[in-house]
């Protein structure tokens, strides 16, 4: 299983694949959905590559909004050890 | 409510089982001045306004993925087959079965669809324009939606929807549903309607494998005014450059953003009426807000 460090990276290079045209390379504060670097037609990829490497499946019910706002949101969120915070 | 008792249908309010409800009276009266009341908010962003046909191409919403994101919402215009054998055979045929349904022989292919939402002729219409400034329009329509169950004036079969659209670059997108947001908030509160603002989405069929509604549960661009927690009177909604991409609405060279507000009008007149009861005279007054619409009904 990957650790968190390669996951990120793996996470973040996919996200690079995703915007051929960005000048810049991405960060983990980079907004992916607000910027439109990640589209509609790239979330069900995401989710499967997020439930791959967690091991468990996502509940797509349980997603609120902000979920995917940027990398360093999706390690939080998907990958912390820490409980979640109530919303 | 599941049908209208008397008093209803004494304001004016007749119920078909097939989700179809048909004003007159003192309730139609209200239905026209809250119409009215709705173009006189359009009116602020001078916005053009339209009367569009019943059918839409079905090949221009499928341009926007709405046959496979709506399939159990949409209702269709069916026709014989324009052969006079054809014709023939249906004529000297049974016609109708005990149960109502139409015995229909070949049918011309399907290729249009009822409204399902009264600003998608907007976009159709407006394809592979180029705007110079903010376009803001205004629409009405008897959209169609098929529902498993229909309740009279919640929800119908066909029913009418009262829109306003703005076109334009995302911060004058932004900027018209704010601002919209604010008008709806005060025109509920002139009416004493209760209500919650609530984030919403569109209802997708099989929603969890549909990834724009997992886009829209991640980032949301609806909000819907919710009226006693049970029904939605209107709802502001950002569709980003989703129609403009797909329609080549072009601002600058560039697909441009747009955004809507939209009253369901049988809706409005539900709230209304459960608030201020089936007595007209205890209706608030519609005509001074239409004059002074930031003003307070009686």
């Amino acid at each position: 299983m990957k650790s968190p460090e390669e996951i990120e990276t793996s996470l973040r290079m996919w996200v690079q694949r995703k915007a051929p045209g960005l000048q810049t390379e991405v960060q983990p504060t980079t907004p992916l959905l607000a910027s439109g670097i990640i589209k509609s037609l790239h979330l069900a990829e995401l989710i499967m590559m997020l439930e791959m490497w967690r091991g468990e499946p996502i509940d797509v019910q349980s997603l609120i909004p902000g979920d995917f706002q940027d990398i360093e949101t999706i390690m939080r969120r998907f990958f912390s050890t820490q409980p979640r915070e109530s919303q | 409510m599941n049908a209208p008792d008397s008093t209803w249908i004494r304001i004016g309010l007749s119920w078909h089982s097939n989700g179809q409800s048909v004003l007159s009276g003192p309730l139609l009266r209200l239905a026209k001045r809250l119409d009215e009341l709705f173009l006189r908010l359009a009116s602020k962003w001078q916005a053009e306004e339209f009367h569009f046909p019943t059918f839409v191409c079905a090949s221009k919403l499928n341009q926007v993925d709405y046959f496979r994101a709506f399939p159990h919402l949409a209702t269709f215009p069916v026709s014989l087959e324009q052969t006079p054998e054809n014709i023939d055979e249906f004529v000297k045929g049974k016609v109708m079965d005990e149960s109502g349904a139409l015995l229909l022989t070949r049918t011309d292919p399907i290729k249009e669809i009822l409204t399902p939402a009264a600003c998608y002729p907007l976009y159709i219409h407006h394809q592979r324009s180029h705007f110079a400034a903010p376009g803001y329009f205004t629409v009405r329509n008897t959209c169609f939606r098929r529902e498993m169950q229909y309740r009279p004036l919640v929800r119908q079969w066909a029913f009418n929807m009262r829109e306003i659209v703005c076109m334009g670059t995302q911060d004058e997108v932004s900027n018209f549903l704010h601002t919209a947001q604010e008008q709806v908030t005060q025109l509920l509160g002139a009416l004493k309607i209760p209500y919650q603002w609530q984030i919403a989405t569109d209802p997708f069929f099989r929603p969890t494998q549909n990834p724009n509604y997992i886009m829209q549960r991640v980032s949301p661009v609806k909000q819907e005014a919710v009226y006693r927690d049970d029904v939605a009177l209107g709802s502001v909604n950002l569709h980003r450059d989703h129609f403009g991409a797909e329609f080549a609405l072009l601002r600058d060279g560039k697909p441009m953003n747009s955004g809507c507000v939209a009253f369901g009008l049988e809706r409005w007149l539900y709230a209304l009426i459960m608030e201020h009861g089936l007595n007209p005279e205890h209706w608030p007054d519609l005509d001074s807000l239409i004059s002074n619409p930031s003003g307070h009904s009686k």
